[in-house]
């Protein structure tokens, strides 16, 4: 079963810390979301490995937005 | 696969570079916490040292030490209060010009107040009645019976119109000492130097007071005064010295012939009340699992980024022991305020705390109120950790109803009856700092970490919006402003917000309670609430929600 990690805010993604293939731990950091004047660490919601990553650095995104799918 | 362990080898040794780049951090920065209580504990350097040797004097510290039960510490309250306070004509008022705090005596807590004749001879400016009342209102709120070793020129005159007419100025703190003896609490003073006009009340209004031979004085006009208003000449000593008023006049009760025989004194007085007990069951404390020293490495450095608060509470529950509440709920928006209960030193306390980016959502907006209703009917008191720069903004939050459900966290904390106390480790802005428990919703302490910075906006958000603003004023006058005028301003906003929003500047100015290193955290917390817990915790009655 995948699941898909979205933007909880807009923003700006400031760093992708995962490629496709890595193993990530439930509340690992993932992506950092630029908003409100903050660095928002995204964590993986499961434990899982990255089937794919939709978004680069610098890319503006809307909330609820795919940023990576988990599988 | 090599190369997937090279790489989360290389996330694993980033993040020990991080922790390691923390820590020194946070380390140098509290340096300047030492710097700050060395300022309070010695004003006026060696040569008012050696006046109050002269006098026959110690040093108030030195004085709450020996009255307080052997071994035990002494919880030292806004040692920076004052310190650089910049008024037209006095820059500076190391620690106020007097020391609070609470102590034990006789296994008891004891709120204790000692004016520091080094600082302009003990005198009141503003931000020293600011002081003086906030310990009485902790007493209050927390039933502590007050010990005062009074030693004060009174009001500083010159600003008399800051000191004198106002609801909290000078004469509260005579209303306060009524009022508290009413209710109960044993209000002891020890006089041990002037106490003059309005002062004097201080020695009169205790429930019993102490003066000492050739060192205190008090007296509703001193020496000069009399001459001029009555032509009558008199001695500071037999105006209304230690004799007088426990000899003649019975103003004061007890007559010593020293310092040390006051304080014994003040022990002996307090030798009679029955042992206080805590109203909530306290269990076997047991140290955090994670090593000491870990809060200073998992609090980044920069306080724009986000926090991992789960680690945080790691560091200072008993056993790092956290059960939490919904914690699978909406995450990224509901977890960015984290809920649930842990043991602090044996006290179950129930925990608010701001997590990742910290910006609240209507998802841990209602979380919070639902918690905060919980703890109330448990009743355990609240511990909240404040590190939001705000509410979230925008058209999808507002429709959502972030306003209703940021008001209803406003509400739950203003109306929980149990002790509250906030902790700040990182942003404190705007409305999250009303809902998070922030000084005007009467929390019974706030401490402050080198990460806390308290103001309406952050210093960027400030920087931005008051400069557009400015740019529009100017278009109005018919001026433009240019890119390198622009960022002059910016820059300018950005200083001030981030000066202001220091929590040197909240201190001075009593805005928290104290701003304590790191790893002292965990202890004053616990002491906190255990102080907190010695009143019966009344039932909560919240008003009108909105749901």
């Amino acid at each position: 079963m995948s699941v898909e990690v979205s933007a909880p805010m807009p923003g700006t993604i400031s760093e992708v810390l995962v490629s496709v293939g890595d193993e990530v731990k439930f509340d690992d950091e993932i992506i950092v979301l630029e908003a409100m004047k903050m660095n928002n660490p995204i964590c993986a919601p499961t434990n899982g490995r990255i089937k794919e990553v939709r978004v680069k650095e610098k890319d503006k995104v809307k909330t609820g937005q795919v940023l990576v799918i988990l599988e | 696969m090599a190369e997937k362990t090279d790489k989360k080898m290389s996330r694993e040794q980033k993040k020990e570079l991080e922790y390691e780049e923390n820590r020194k951090h946070w380390l140098s920065e509290e340096e300047k916490i030492y710097e700050l209580w060395e300022k309070a504990y010695n004003p006026g350097g060696q040569a008012q040292n050696e006046r109050l040797v002269r006098q026959g004097k110690k040093p108030p510290r030195q004085l709450i030490m020996q009255l307080i039960d052997p071994g035990t510490e002494f919880f030292e309250l806004s040692r920076g209060a004052g310190s650089g306070i910049d008024y037209e004509l006095v820059k500076d008022v190391p620690s106020a010009g007097l020391v609070t705090g609470i102590g034990k005596i006789h296994g008891n807590w004891v709120m204790i107040l000692a004016n520091d004749s080094r600082v302009t001879a003990g005198a009141y400016y503003p931000i020293s009645c600011k002081k003086h009342l906030r310990a009485q209102e902790i007493a209050e709120k927390c039933g502590l019976n007050f010990v005062y070793i009074a030693d004060s020129a009174g009001a500083f005159l010159p600003m008399q119109d800051r000191i004198f007419p106002g609801r909290n100025q000078f004469g509260h703190f005579f209303y306060n000492m009524c009022r508290m003896s009413a209710k109960g609490l044993k209000q002891y003073t020890l006089s041990t130097g002037g106490n003059t006009a309005g002062g004097a009340y201080i020695v009169y209004l205790a429930c019993e007071s102490i003066m000492i031979d050739g060192m205190s004085y008090s007296f509703l006009g001193g020496p000069p005064m009399v001459e001029s208003a009555i032509g009558e000449k008199v001695s500071m000593e037999d105006l209304g010295g230690a004799r007088v008023h426990t000899h003649i006049s019975g103003g004061a009760d007890h007559f010593v012939k020293s310092q040390d025989e006051g304080i014994e004194k003040l022990r002996e007085l307090l030798a009679f009340d029955p042992k206080q007990s805590l109203h909530i069951e306290r269990r076997k404390p047991l140290e955090p699992k994670v090593p000491g020293g870990r809060l200073y490495q998992v609090l980044p450095k920069e306080t724009s980024k986000g926090i991992n608060v789960r680690e945080v509470l790691a560091c200072i529950a008993d056993d790092s022991y956290f059960s939490e509440y919904k914690r699978h709920y909406n995450i990224g928006r509901g977890d960015n305020i984290v809920c649930g209960k842990i043991f602090l030193k044996g006290i179950p306390v129930g925990v608010i705390a701001s997590n990742n980016n910290g910006v609240i959502f209507v998802d841990s907006a209602r979380k919070a109120i639902e918690w905060v209703i919980r703890c109330c009917t448990m009743k355990i008191p609240i511990l909240y950790i404040q590190n939001s720069p705000g509410y979230m903004v925008g058209t999808a939050e507002e429709y959502a109803g972030i306003g209703k459900y940021g008001s209803g966290m406003v509400r739950a904390c203003a109306c929980a009856e149990v002790p509250r106390i906030q902790w700040i480790i990182g942003p404190d802005h705007g409305a999250a700092n009303f809902g998070m428990c922030g000084r005007t919703f009467d929390p019974l302490f706030i401490f402050a970490t080198m990460r806390a910075r308290t103001s309406v906006m952050s210093g960027a958000t400030a920087g931005f919006i008051l400069t557009s603003l400015e740019r529009t004023n100017r278009k109005k006058r018919g001026e433009e402003m240019d890119a390198e005028a622009a960022g002059k301003f910016q820059q300018m906003m950005i200083d001030k917000y981030n000066r202001e929003a220091h929590p040197f500047y909240m201190e001075a100015r009593l805005f928290n309670d104290g701003t304590l290193p790191l790893k002292d955290c965990r202890d004053a917390l616990a002491l906190a609430f255990e102080v907190s817990l010695l009143k019966p915790i009344p039932e909560s009655n919240f008003g009108n929600f909105k749901f």
